[in-house]
């Protein structure tokens, strides 16, 4: 078994398209307002312009489609809980029952929206794994810490949290990898992670995060360590070997970026919701 | 030569002053000359690691003396340029590197030590090259074999420049070929960039190419000298729970059959030389 | 207690963009009582193949085979192999987990469903095995163990579970050599009065040359060779050309003939070393080098 396999997000795949290319700054900047637009798509036309988006931009950073899907795959069952959720919640005064389950009232209304709720955190994964694919760690770190810069004059401390960002994103696959060793390890001792029901199987994770946990602490440990005899002392008077340049290929992505913006907005406008 | 390190009657206690405390040096005199090879060597618990911490003053003497280039280790202020000296490389490959990028790592140190970036990627570059790992510059650590993430870790340390450089343990966790990158990048890094190095290992086998040993148990220093004196001294070595390495066992088994084969045998082909100067 | 393996392959990450195939057509045997080494350079695949011994990977190409049970077949009990073939990971202590050393070796019979009254048994006697006096640790905290303790009670965690086969991925790894001797007489013991059928990992070549009879060298995910012990070490040329060291005493030996001296070049301990030389320096004529 391996445990690490499936898990797209944060999965760095190096290529070299504009996307790719693209300055970090840009691309948060991008994504936040991507996803800030995507909060204001209501209807199934505008999501269906913002994921014809969605697959462009894959296409555009050249990164395997089936790859990219096969991550939602763990967020099926969260999707559906919700999606049942709001089919039997919404209940505002307009809405029109469409089929009873005991005392339960599933209404038009309510498929509707658990419909569209469910497009949106999954263009919202969507666009989360494609920016984690295209850009690096590193890049996505230095983007960060040079965004919040500016807000070390009120106290943020820029550069820790970068750090911090850093070393645990380091230390992601190395974790997992520890992870997978250490339940294998249980399971040659006789537990059976398939059987039981759910209390019984939250039950043989202690096992399993006992270990980790304390594998995690040492390894801060030695860090700690490592880094004290490097010199760290934090952000003050350090340098940064990478710096960050915009390009060509920032102009392209923010223009590009900006007409999908001016176009959806166009569509949303020109398409109210009808419920 | 002179003097790089000082250790004057150094004591070490941890957990000082609680119900917990443990002893672990003993009144340790030393001293690194700066160039020299040094191997020290020790069993689990000989206090080896301990000693090595006092070199870049991750610790600081319970009592005694610990001087780097003159400067006291317990001087707190000074801590920066002590260790600006004297750059240390850890026991697991893992827990030292930081970064998701290999060159970003090896550029940490020299990141905090506040140098302009161009001569930084410079440093990084040269670092790099010395250790052979350039072409794996922009891979993640975590896709290197252990001996490879050691040397990137040699290579953060060398690119700040120090004088010296403390290898603790650098091998117990890899395998043969790991561990042979390892020694042959440190005695490279002494012979050609002229940086003491300080080995603390408990492999024997490391220390035959050194100037000189340490062989340290119990807290205290038991034995000091060249290898060939060292490893000598069989019986002693084995009560300090080191072992000799083949070569020299045979030649001593060989010596007590009567077969007259030099003395200070270390390794494969000085007992080989010397079995066929019989023939 | 025999392990068959036919026709194995395995690919890692299968179906991702990072497919490899990382074990190729592998074919090969262990008997019952067998004391078998492991050896191969890096990624050879060794540790992917071991770990298909307990079930921890069931084959999608190709059969392997636990007392005759098919590990593929729906109707086997994955579990109970895991139990009778025992696996001991590189740096065990990872795993322990109790609070106490005792609890922590009971883990492996509790989970089979084993009374109390046989777990203690079995605590008693895997602590004895191990070295691990019980009086003195039964109820000590795992923090308070040093490295080599804590390692020796790993493995009689999974000595519980009463195996019959033990498979130990590199079981002397970051020990010194005090801790490494320990293990290494604790492993020749439970082959001797245990007859475990040993599969043994390791890059340290003296450490298999030494302990196994068997072994099997492994390349770049195929079985490169198999042969007993004496065998495989004395074709030093062909481990080479992979990436691989010889035991030091066989290495002396090759030497030693290359340059004229008449020796066994298949020596595995210090003292077969000696006796050869010896014997080949008489044989060349007198008491050349005698005092």
């Amino acid at each position: 078994m391996e445990l690490t396999k499936d898990i797209t997000l944060g999965v760095y795949i190096p290529r070299e398209t504009t996307v790719h290319l693209s300055d970090p700054r840009t691309k948060i900047l991008l994504s936040i307002l991507l996803i800030t637009l995507l909060f204001l798509v209501k209807t199934y036309i505008a999501y269906g312009v913002f994921t014809a988006f969605a697959l462009f931009l894959i296409w555009a950073s050249q990164i395997p489609v089936g790859y990219a899907m096969k991550g939602l795959k763990p967020m099926i069952p969260v999707l559906i809980i919700m999606w049942v959720l709001q089919i039997f919640l919404q209940k505002p005064d307009h809405a029109q029952v469409i089929f009873t389950m005991g005392f339960l009232e599933a209404t038009d209304v309510g498929l509707h929206m658990g419909t569209l709720m469910s497009i949106r955190v999954l263009l919202l994964f969507l666009l989360t794994t494609i920016l984690t694919m295209a850009t690096s760690m590193v890049e996505l770190t230095d983007g960060i810490e040079a965004l919040l810069k500016p807000f070390r004059k009120i106290g943020i401390p820029s550069h820790e949290l970068a750090m911090t960002l850093v070393i645990a994103l380091r230390f992601v696959p190395t974790l997992a990898e520890e992870m997978e060793k250490i339940v294998k390890a249980q399971m040659a001792r006789g537990v059976d992670f398939d059987r039981g029901n759910f209390i019984q199987k939250t039950a043989k994770m202690f096992p399993i995060f006992l270990p980790l946990f304390l594998n995690a602490f040492k390894r801060a440990e030695d860090l700690i360590i490592a880094m004290e005899a490097r010199n760290y002392t934090g952000g003050a008077g350090r340098t940064k070997m990478r710096q960050l340049k915009m390009g060509p290929a920032d102009t392209k992505s923010f223009l590009v970026v900006l007409i999908f913006s001016v176009a959806i907005i166009a569509v949303i406008r020109m398409f109210p919701p009808l419920i | 030569m002179e003097k790089l390190i000082e250790v004057k009657e150094l004591t070490f206690i941890y957990n000082r002053g609680t119900k917990k405390a443990v002893k672990a040096l003993q009144n340790v005199n030393l001293e690194i000359m700066r160039g020299e090879f040094l191997t020290i060597l020790g069993q689990n618990g000989s206090g080896k690691s301990t000693l090595a911490r006092h070199f870049n003053g991750l610790l600081t003497p319970s009592k005694g003396e610990v001087y780097v280039d003159g400067i006291s280790v317990k001087n707190q202020s000074q801590l920066r340029e002590i260790r600006k000296r004297v750059g240390m490389v850890f026991q697991n490959p893992d827990n030292q590197l930081v970064s998701t990028v290999v060159e970003e790592d090896v550029a940490f140190g020299s990141e905090n030590l506040g140098i302009p970036p161009d001569e930084i990627r410079q440093r990084v570059a040269w670092a790099l090259e010395a250790l052979n790992m350039t072409e794996y510059r922009k891979e993640s650590p975590h896709q290197l074999s252990g001996g490879q993430k050691q040397r990137v870790a040699i290579a953060g340390v060398l690119a700040t420049r120090p004088d010296c450089i403390v290898l603790d343990e650098p091998t117990a966790l890899l395998d043969p070929l790991g561990r042979k990158e390892v020694i042959d990048a440190a005695k490279k890094l002494n012979r050609e960039e002229g940086i003491t190095v300080v080995l603390i290992t408990h492999f024997m086998n490391e220390a035959i190419e050194s100037d000189r040993i340490v062989v340290m148990d119990g807290g205290e220093i038991k034995l000091i000298g060249t290898p060939g004196n060292i490893f000598d001294q069989v019986d002693l070595i084995r009560t300090l729970g080191l072992d000799i390495p083949m070569a020299t066992q045979i030649a001593i088994g060989l010596r007590q059959k009567g077969i007259k084969v030099a003395d200070h045998i270390l390794a494969a082909e000085e007992l080989v030389n010397s079995l066929c100067q019989l023939l | 207690m025999s392990i068959v393996v036919e026709n194995l392959s395995h690919h890692y990450k299968a179906g991702t963009p990072f497919e490899k195939k990382v074990l190729f057509d592998i074919n090969l045997e262990i008997q019952d009582g067998e004391f078998v080494g492991l050896i191969g350079p890096t990624q050879s695949g060794k540790t992917t193949l071991a770990q298909h011994f307990n079930g921890l990977f069931i084959p999608k190409e190709g059969r392997v085979l636990v007392n005759g049970h098919n590990l593929a077949d729906k109707a086997t009990d994955i579990v109970k192999i895991r139990h009778q073939v025992g696996y001991v990971f590189q740096n065990p202590e990872n795993q322990l987990f109790k609070e106490t050393v005792g609890e922590d070796i009971a883990f492996a019979p509790l989970n089979q469903k084993c009374s109390k009254e046989e777990t203690n048994r079995r605590v008693r006697e895997c602590m004895s095995l191990v070295g691990l006096d019980y009086d003195t640790f039964f109820k000590r905290d795992i923090f308070a163990l040093s490295g080599g303790q804590k390692r020796r009670a790993a493995i009689a965690g999974v000595l519980a579970g009463y195996p019959e086969v033990l498979v130990l991925d590199d079981p002397t790894a970051g020990l010194d050599p005090r801790g490494r001797e320990e293990i290494l007489e604790v492993i020749g013991r439970l082959h001797q009065e245990k007859e475990m059928t040993i599969v043994f990992i390791s890059n340290t070549m003296e450490d298999v040359a030494r302990m196994a009879k068997r072994i099997i060298v492994m390349n770049e995910g195929a079985i490169f060779a198999d042969g007993t012990t004496r065998t495989i070490f004395s074709e030093s040329e062909r481990l080479r050309q992979i990436g691989l060291g010889i035991p030091e005493t066989i290495d002396i030996m090759q030497r030693l003939a290359a340059r004229g001296l008449r020796v066994p070049t298949d020596t595995l301990t210090v003292e077969e070393t000696i006796d050869g030389i010896t014997a080949g320096l008489a044989g060349k004529g007198g008491d050349a080098g005698w005092n």
